[in-house]
């Protein structure tokens, strides 16, 4: 292959002079050419899903909020990367060319392509991830009293949810207890109806009634004060393909803050913490730079810091300081500031986004390719790569602090983007094809000649192999593997979801077709006569309680799945969580066990027995 | 000209009201049902005669330690946040008043306040008043006594004296406070109470209890030398704030008689 490379080298070089190239230019400015099939490159947007629950409310202690965040991925249209292939230049490229280009969504898909490869579309938009962390910030506290920092409405609701948690556990506990004598009073009622055990049914089943009653009053309740408790919003990020980092931001709504928290007193308490004023060294001479120097406490850099505050710089006597009105002024302005940002941490509880390639390839910066539309069609390769939601203003992409939740797979713009020149001599007819999958990744690159003109064969291959050595370069090296073996786990724990889904699902599938069936064939009330007055109700219970069992199945399999599983407040929530789920569970079970003793009893008055 | 003093006395009227009123009383005794502060013990408030409580300016209770006939000790958070407003007050069920400052720069680590009271602050059977060390420090690894009036258990409120044994451990914020770290910790009401060196009855107030983090403790030094220049400077300029005669305020361990300071 050495051998024969300068050979390939010199006939594309001598070649060049006579060559008509395939035009592809990029659209930037209105001034840029708009004649021709235009396309745009894409890059990966993740959509964030973001629950935030007010965790803890101990008097003496800062709040704690838990954030929980699930990830999914899809492709969306780059609007930086349009680019316009010139029509003129392929007609005189091409003595006879057919040109085909398909698109989908404004992407291109296929150029001159036969068919279009949707083997992508799988895993165009995959749940990727999920985690949950609380969000601790260790703030040291002034032990001055048991201060409550949350509001008043916000530890009511935890009152209301701790006083609620045992009765709840009881009251499901009982529920079931009868739910389960019903069953065996009702089996025995069928088989040998006697007036005792009659009156037995009817006794226990309003027993539940009421027992249900007071259960579902407590678990809405419950359900309330937690959604009181929670903020959930969805965020596409990033929106330009240039983002790579953002952050903190998406903080809570300024209604959720005021809801929650007692932001004065949390003010009061931090603002006397030497840690949350400006640094003194043991002189109390004003330290601005180093990890825990003023600048960084400001959350600033050294130059920012010395822009704005010009009038404090390192060294300044506080002491001294504080005894000139006009710099005491300062000092306290720069007080506040540092005492808002700890506050805004606390209350706002933000997160940041942060994009990074796995291995070698790729760039975090971004890749715009050639300017020269002699290059030909771009697209990109993505990269392997990771997305961190980071809690607060933290780089937990290096590794120094844990994230809320990291998801790994093939980014487009962490990719580089490429070529695929085209030229051809005079007189040459043929093609180029290829075709991209729905990740925006080439399928397949194919040249065509019908001459015989070798030295235009030699030019043009020279130059696809020259571009094909890099794509298969490209598509051979780790980070394409890494991506592939990516789309393959994917879509391996997209089947095994489904499968699970569908076996835990499958008592509601059946219950649904059952239902549809009696409505469809406009039956009800014949179903009804023949089944007894409650069969529907009946089936819409255990529909309801089948999505329930799919509720519970879901939580465990991310409680299971969630490296913070562990931490003591993201336990207790998904503890809080199923407990609610299993009362609602009993109790409509419970429902189910009195309709089927209603019906019992009133097919046995209707037979007469 | 009338009006004009009408007017004057209105604003101090107005002054007088918004003022904050620190009430200081003695701790009760610990009831036989109060549970245990984690890693301390109840105190006896007759071992500790000079110790007093008072409800701070968040509202919750603070600490607060008697080292001369009309001298208190305490934190400086204790008195209202992001102020250099003086605190008045008065000892409960008496009719001595008394008077606060916060130390300079009390946000970065000199969290510490001295009152000076109108009269000599009543002791339980004529019991002496704690001293303070302002002339050396602890080394590191000293045991300390570590009081206040502090919670029952983390996050709690408390109302009953505690006590708990410790040891200095590193300095921070420059040399102004020290921590501690171990099983006993300060909690919620322990603010401006004071920790003791050495453990025993010839015992001298060597920090002022301020904040805690992950269970490590700080306590403001009394002996930083901006501190104790603090604490003998103020001593020079008091004065009664109703009559304007200057009073004397003995501090025991600086200029105090042994004859009512311990040790």
């Amino acid at each position: 292959m050495k051998g024969i490379l300068p050979s390939v080298v010199v006939a594309s070089l001598a070649g060049l002079s006579s060559c008509t190239h395939l035009q592809v230019h990029r659209y930037a400015k209105a001034s840029d050419p708009t004649s021709g099939y235009a396309y745009m490159l894409d890059f990966t947007q993740f959509q964030v899903t973001l629950t935030r629950t007010l965790s803890s409310c101990e008097a003496g202690e800062m709040p704690v909020v838990t954030a929980e965040a699930t990830v999914t991925s899809s492709l969306v249209p780059d609007g930086s990367q349009i680019y316009v292939i010139d029509p003129a230049s392929m007609i005189s490229a091409f003595k006879t060319s057919d040109v085909l280009i398909d698109y989908k969504d404004g992407r291109l898909v296929g150029f001159n392509s036969s068919t279009v490869d949707k083997t992508g579309e799988v895993a165009a938009s995959v749940i990727s991830a999920a985690g949950k962390i609380a969000m601790l910030a260790a703030v040291p506290i002034p032990v001055s009293g048991a201060q409550q920092f949350c509001s008043d409405a916000a530890v009511a609701k935890f009152k209301a949810l701790k006083e609620n948690k045992q009765p709840i556990k009881e009251a499901t506990s009982n529920v079931e207890d009868a739910e389960a004598r019903l069953a065996v009073l009702t089996s025995q009622f069928a088989a040998g109806p006697t007036e005792a055990l009659r009156k037995q049914i009817k006794t226990l089943t309003g027993d539940i009634k009421t027992a249900r009653a007071g259960l579902d009053k407590l678990t809405k309740a419950s359900a309330a004060a937690q959604s009181w408790l929670t903020e959930k919003v969805t965020i596409n990020w990033p929106e330009q393909s240039g983002e790579f980092h953002r952050g903190p931001g998406n903080a809570l709504g300024p209604a959720t803050v005021a809801r929650w928290f007692n932001v004065t007193a949390i003010r009061d308490a931090i603002s006397s913490v030497p840690e949350f004023n400006p640094a003194l060294d043991a002189d109390d001479k004003l330290v601005v730079a180093g990890h825990d120097g003023t600048a960084a406490r400001l959350g600033t850099s050294v130059d920012e810091y010395e822009r704005q505050y010009s009038k404090l710089p390192a060294g300044t006597d506080v002491r001294a300081c504080s005894a000139n009105p006009e710099c005491k002024s300062v000092i306290e302005s720069l007080q506040k500031a540092i005492v808002a940002r700890q506050v805004n941490r606390i209350t706002l509880a933000q997160i940041s986004f942060h994009l990074a390639r796995r291995g070698s390839y790729g760039s975090e910066t971004g890749s715009v390719g050639p300017a020269d539309a002699k290059a030909g069609l771009r697209y990109r390769v993505p990269a392997a790569g990771s997305l961190y939601v980071c809690t607060f203003d933290q780089a937990c992409q290096n590794g120094t602090a844990t994230p809320l939740v990291r998801t790994d797979g093939a980014i487009a713009q962490l990719g580089s983007v490429f070529t695929i020149p085209f030229s051809s001599p005079a007189f040459a007819s043929g093609g180029v094809n290829v075709k991209f999958d729905d990740q925006g990744r080439l399928l397949q690159a194919g040249l065509k000649r019908e001459t015989s003109v070798a030295a235009g064969v030699a030019n043009t291959a020279g130059a696809a192999v020259d571009q094909a050595s890099s794509i298969l370069s490209a598509l051979e090296k780790a980070p394409i593997t890494e991506a592939n073996n990516a789309t393959k786990l994917a879509q391996a724990r997209k089947a095994l979801a489904d499968a699970e889904a569908a076996l835990v699902k499958s008592p509601q599938v059946l219950a649904t077709e059952e239902l549809n069936l009696l409505k469809t064939q406009q039956e009800l009330a014949v179903a009804r006569a023949a089944l007894g007055p409650d069969r529907a109700k009946d089936l819409s219970k255990q529909i309801e309680i089948a999505k329930l069992e799919a509720d519970l199945a879901d939580l465990q399999r991310r409680q299971s799945a969630d490296p913070n599983a562990q931490q003591e407040l993201v336990r207790a929530q998904y503890e809080a969580q199923t407990e609610m789920l299993l009362a609602l569970r009993a109790s409509k079970q419970a429902e189910i066990g009195v309709i089927e003793a209603d019906r019992a009893l009133e097919q046995a008055r209707s037979t007469g027995k | 000209m009338k009006a004009g003093q009408f007017f004057f006395i209105g604003l101090l009227s107005v002054g007088s009201a918004q003022a904050q009123l620190l009430e200081l009383e003695r701790p009760k005794a610990p009831p036989k049902a109060a549970p245990e502060v984690i890693g301390g013990y109840k105190a006896a408030p007759t071992d500790w005669p000079s110790t007093y409580v008072f409800t701070g300016a968040t509202g919750n209770p603070c600490t607060a330690t008697a080292v001369g006939p009309r001298v208190m000790v305490t934190a400086a958070h204790c008195l209202p946040a992001m102020s250099t407003d003086a605190m008045s007050g008065k000892i409960k069920e008496t009719a001595i008043e008394l008077w606060c400052e916060k130390a300079p720069l009390n946000t970065f680590g000199y969290d510490l306040a001295l009152c000076a009271t109108s009269a000599p602050i009543p002791i339980p059977g004529g019991r002496p008043y704690e001293s303070v060390q302002v002339d050396s420090r602890p080394q590191a690894g000293t045991p300390l006594m570590m009081l206040g009036y502090g919670c029952t258990k983390k996050g709690g409120a408390g109302g009953v004296l505690y006590q708990g044994e410790s040891t200095v451990g590193t300095w921070v914020n420059g040399g102004k406070q020290f921590a501690t770290q171990g099983s006993v910790a300060l909690c919620s009401g322990d603010s401006g109470g004071g920790a003791y060196s050495p453990v025993g009855k010839k015992r001298k107030v060597v920090g002022v209890a301020s904040d805690v983090a992950d269970d490590i403790s700080r306590f403001t030094f009394l002996a930083h030398p901006a501190i104790s220049s603090f604490i003998k400077d103020w001593q020079t300029r008091q004065f009664d704030p109703k009559s304007g005669q200057a009073v004397t305020v003995e501090i025991c361990g600086i200029d105090g008689s042994n004859t009512y300071c311990r040790g």
